[in-house]
C-alpha cells in the first residue's frame, strides 16, 4: 500500500467514525428526551390516581358524618349506597353501570380521563367475592371519544372478569382490558389499593379496601 | 507500525468513543427512572401507611372501637386482644409485613418482617392514671 492510498483509508475511516458519532449523539439526545417526558407524565397519571383516592376519602357527601365533623378514610355505607354501583347490580348490568356517573364527574376527574372507583368491604364476603360498590367517572373537558372507548370497553371487556373486580388481587388495568383500547396512559399503584374503613353505624365499622384506576389522553 | 494497525486502532478507539457517549447518555436517563419509581413508590406507601393509620383508628370489633381494644391490649395487656386485627391487616397490606407499637412495645408483628415506611399519632389511654396518652406507631414494608 502506498502513502496515498493508506492516507485516503484513514480519511474514510474518519468521516465513517464521525458519522457514527453524530447519528449516535443525535439518538441519544432525541430519544434520551423522549424518553425522559414519557416517564415523567407516566408518574403523573400514578400520583393521580393516589390524589383521587384521597379525595375520594375526604368527599363531603362520600365521609362519615358524625353530626359535628366529617370523618377522613372513614366512608358512610349510605352514601356509597346512593352514590356507587352495587357489586350484584355492577356484576349484572355492567355494560351500562360503566357510563361515568355525571354527579361524581363534575368537579371531581381530571381532563381527558377515565377512572374507575372499587370500595371493597373486607369483612362481607359471599361466593368469595367481597362485597362493595363501583362507580366510573370522566372529565367534562374531553378531547377523545367517550363513547368510541365505552364502546371499545364494552366490547374487550370478558364479562366473566367482571366479578373478579370485588377480589383482593384484581388487576383493574387487565379486566378493563386499558392495552387493547389503546389507551395512552393508565395507572397501576392501585391495582391493590387503599385502606378505608366503611361506616355502617356509629359502632358498627368494617374494614375495606378502595381501588382505582385512572386512564388519561 | 505495522499496515493497517492504525485504521484499526482508530476505529477500536471510535467504538470505545462511540460506548462511552452510548452510556454517558443512558445513565442520567436511568437514574432519572430510578428517582421517579423511588418517588411515586415513597408516595404510595407513605399514603397506604397514613390510611391504615385512620383505619385502624375507626374500624369497629364487636361494638368496640378498635382504638379502644388497642388501649386495652397496652394497658392491661389482655392475651390476644388485637389478634382479630391481623387477618384484616393481612388484607389490607399486599406485603402482609406490618407492625402495631405503642410506646416502643410491640402489640402486633409479624415475623421477618421489617417496616420501612412509619407513622405515629397519639393514642388516648383511659385507664392509665399516670399518663393518658401515649404515642402509637404502624409500620408497613
Amino acid at each position: 500500500m502506498n502513502k496515498a492510498q493508506a492516507f485516503s483509508i484513514s480519511s474514510m475511516l474518519e468521516i465513517l467514525i464521525s458519522g457514527v458519532f453524530a447519528v449516535a449523539i443525535g439518538w441519544l439526545l432525541i430519544g434520551g428526551h423522549a424518553s425522559i417526558t414519557q416517564m415523567s407524565i407516566e408518574y403523573e397519571n400514578e400520583r393521580h390516581s393516589l390524589t383521587l383516592a384521597n379525595i375520594f376519602d375526604s368527599r363531603s357527601d362520600i365521609a362519615y358524618f358524625d353530626g359535628y365533623q366529617y370523618h377522613r378514610d372513614v366512608l358512610d355505607k349510605t352514601n356509597l349506597v346512593n352514590l356507587m354501583t352495587k357489586k350484584q347490580d355492577f356484576i349484572s348490568n355492567w355494560q351500562t353501570k360503566i357510563n361515568p356517573d355525571p354527579r361524581l364527574s363534575e368537579n371531581f376527574s381530571y381532563p381527558d380521563s377515565f377512572a374507575v372507583i372499587i370500595v371493597l368491604d373486607l369483612e362481607k364476603q359471599s361466593g368469595g367475592k367481597y362485597d362493595g360498590w363501583v362507580t366510573t367517572l370522566s372529565g367534562t373537558n374531553r378531547t377523545f371519544s367517550l363513547d368510541d372507548f365505552l364502546n371499545c370497553l364494552k366490547e374487550k371487556i370478558n364479562p366473566d372478569d367482571i366479578p373478579n373486580l370485588f377480589t383482593l388481587d384484581s388487576n383493574l388495568h387487565e379486566i378493563f382490558k386499558t392495552e387493547d383500547c389503546k389507551t395512552p396512559m393508565y395507572s397501576k399503584i392501585l391495582d391493590y389499593g387503599f385502606p378505608v374503613a366503611i361506616g355502617y353505624q356509629y359502632d358498627d365499622v368494617h374494614a375495606g379496601l378502595i381501588k382505582i384506576l385512572v386512564i388519561e389522553w | 507500525m505495522v499496515k493497517g494497525q492504525g485504521g484499526i486502532e482508530l476505529l477500536m478507539m471510535g467504538a470505545i468513543v462511540v460506548l462511552i457517549i452510548f452510556m454517558a447518555g443512558l445513565l442520567p436517563t436511568a437514574a432519572v427512572k430510578y428517582n421517579l419509581d423511588k418517588e411515586a413508590i415513597f408516595e404510595y406507601k407513605y399514603n397506604k401507611v397514613q390510611h391504615t393509620l385512620l383505619t385502624l383508628f375507626s374500624v369497629t370489633h364487636d361494638e368496640k372501637k378498635v382504638s379502644e381494644l388497642i388501649a386495652e391490649k397496652f394497658f392491661i395487656d389482655k392475651p390476644s386482644s388485637v389478634d382479630f386485627l391481623k387477618p384484616i391487616l393481612d388484607k389490607q397490606i399486599e406485603s402482609k409485613c406490618y407492625q402495631l407499637n405503642v410506646s416502643n412495645k410491640i402489640l402486633l408483628s409479624v415475623d421477618d418482617c421489617n417496616p420501612s415506611y412509619w407513622i405515629n399519632s397519639t393514642i388516648v389511654l383511659p385507664y392509665n392514671p399516670n399518663k393518658l396518652v401515649e404515642e402509637i406507631k404502624v409500620g408497613i414494608e
